[in-house]
């Protein structure tokens, strides 16, 4: 047991725990949605998205965390005036607002006179380093996504399942797409700079994707998301430890690499089956 | 200048990355970069431990600590890094561990930094004379935590190495005309060595203090000029980043120009010449005569 106990022993080792399993519990909830609508390409173009708008918080010194959603807000409606005014597919405005921001982001770092060293290094966190005032803000979010998600959960099912009949119903598509989409964005934003980026989109996508590869309700699947997420950040600080590799790439690695697990099992076991119930 | 070199590479590297032999007192020191490392090993010498975090040739700004690393930062008597933005994410990590109680010694700040921009240049250990200083302060450091140890005559053994160093620059130098001591770098690197040995920095590629910084072309057509005007020589870039943009513009120079490759964020390969602080500090003046003298 020492094994498994070890890696947790020290006070920093704790808040990465913590810090980790909430922005998991986070993230899955959140993340659940964004594999059933199929918005992970939005996920990740959130997450780099902000930049600019972290450039510009640390240029004029502002609040980085407010600097994030502005950008954000400026990305979604970017995105949704290509969705809306075009043919095109979203990915199409996505991408388009994707690669502007970015380029808007290094355009304000360039100018940025001081020693900033790498720009990735100093917008994103490492979870390793998590304070307990991170801590603090992730409870904020876990605690408003919570809320927010039972009180909404019928208006985003209907979303994700039945968009077109979803104003026949008497519900407001837009209303709800404009709430998720703002429940994703405080996802992600919340959790990256403590955590850091990579560990942001491995937890959005990883866990609620294996999730949805064994389960099929709505509120069981985000609760297996969330269990699987947490398990990945235990794995990854487990292994982080005994194998001397980088903390929070690890505990994103853990996640994606489970989903193939969990997609090779269910496909051997699919293919098991079958002669079996061919007999019966 | 061989003597030195010589005499510094016989000092043994205990235990590099492992931690896991101990010193004969059982004191550990963790350091952020390499060069760091050589310092604090020619002032602890065999009495304590010296972890490097950030390996030799990777970019500080960029690396990210396992969390086996950071419970050894965590161990450790002393940590000592550079501090001014350049561990980028591990300053977050370097801080919390602080919090938790361990002994933090941030150098930079307290060598008496030079600007750069609006904020302060981290490349301080490319001055002898500033790293003569932060031996000593790592002694006082040291002799904080165990008193029964002489740490300070040690440092002041290296820091008249150091000294030493310094006067062999200067006389290296000398090879170099004093209308030709103007410097084009690859990013803002030598802004201690300008303002110590008299030099100019004319341009630099890359912009913004940051190394994902991107120049516009017209900042590039500004630097190609400058260059003409003050036939300048040679660029210099660093071991540790791509040149792609310094070959660049060296190409668009109407005059003959090179690209040099200097030691500036990490030490040199074992053999290299530059694979302890004094060794670099020489094989770069040795290069920047060779090439604008």
């Amino acid at each position: 047991m020492d094994w498994l106990t070890e890696p947790f022993e020290l006070a920093f080792q704790q808040r990465a725990l913590i810090a980790g399993s909430l922005a998991a519990i986070a993230l899955a909830l959140v993340g659940t949605w964004v594999v059933i609508r199929g918005m992970s390409f939005l996920g990740d173009a959130l997450v780099h998205g902000v930049i600019p708008g972290i450039a510009l918080a640390i240029l004029l010194d502002f609040n980085v965390l407010a600097g994030a959603v502005l950008a954000a807000l400026v990305m979604l409606a970017g995105i949704n005036l290509v969705h809306r005014q075009t043919t095109f597919s979203e990915d199409t405005g996505i991408g388009l607002l994707f690669v502007g921001m970015l380029g808007v982001g290094v355009i304000v770092i360039s100018r940025t006179p001081s020693y900033s060293g790498s720009l990735t290094a100093i917008l994103f966190g490492d979870v390793l380093g998590a304070t307990i005032g991170d801590i603090r803000v992730l409870v904020v979010v876990v605690a408003v996504i919570l809320v927010v998600s039972a009180l909404l959960y019928r208006h985003f099912l209907v979303l994700a399942f039945n968009e077109q009949k979803a104003e026949l119903f008497g519900f407001r598509p837009r209303f709800a797409q404009a709430a998720l989409l703002g429940l994703i964005t405080l996802g992600i934003v919340g959790s990256f700079q403590t955590v850091g980026t990579l560990l942001v989109l491995g937890l959005l996508v990883g866990p609620p994707a294996t999730a949805a590869l064994i389960v099929r309700r709505v509120p069981i699947m985000m609760v297996t998301a969330a269990v699987i997420g947490v398990m990945s950040v235990v794995a990854g600080l487990v292994i982080s430890y005994h194998f001397d590799t980088a903390g929070s790439a690890t505990m994103a690695v853990v996640p994606i690499v489970l989903f193939f697990v969990v997609l090779t099992i269910k496909n051997m076991t699919a293919l098991a089956s079958r002669p079996v119930a061919a007999a019966g | 200048m061989s003597l030195i070199i010589g005499s510094a590479s016989l000092l043994v590297f205990t235990a590099c990355g492992a931690g896991k032999v101990d010193g004969e007192s059982g004191l550990k020191v963790v350091v952020t970069t390499t060069i760091l490392g050589d310092v604090v090993r020619n002032v602890v010498g065999a009495d304590a431990t010296v972890e490097v975090l950030v390996p030799s040739g990777a970019d500080p700004h960029d690396y990210r600590a396992s969390s086996r690393q950071v419970a050894g930062i965590n161990e450790a008597n002393l940590v000592v890094s550079i501090g001014l933005g350049l561990e980028g994410t591990l300053t977050d990590v370097l801080r919390a561990a602080e919090m938790d109680g361990t002994n933090l010694l941030e150098i930079g700040p307290l060598l008496d930094p030079i600007s750069l921009g609006n904020g302060l240049d981290p490349h301080v250990w490319l001055d002898p004379k500033r790293m003569a200083e932060a031996a000593r302060l790592i002694a006082e450091e040291m002799t904080r935590i165990d008193a029964s140890i002489d740490w300070s005559s040690r440092a002041e053994g290296y820091a008249i190495e150091l000294d030493i160093t310094n006067t062999e620059i200067e006389s290296i130098l000398e090879a170099v005309p004093r209308d030709s001591k103007k410097l084009v770098t690859n990013h803002d690197a030598l802004g201690y060595f300008a303002a110590v040995y008299g030099f100019e920095i004319v341009g630099t590629v890359i912009p913004g203090g940051s190394t994902l910084g991107a120049p516009s072309s017209e900042e590039l057509g500004q630097l190609v000029r400058a260059i003409e005007e003050e036939s300048v020589t040679a660029i210099f870039a660093e071991t540790t980043k791509p040149s792609a943009l310094a070959e660049a513009v060296a190409a668009e120079v109407g005059h003959e120009i090179e690209v040099v490759e200097l030691y500036t964020g990490s030490l040199g390969e074992p053999g290299s010449g530059a694979d302890t602080l004094i060794g670099m500090l020489l094989a770069n003046a040795e290069l920047i005569a060779a090439a604008l003298g």
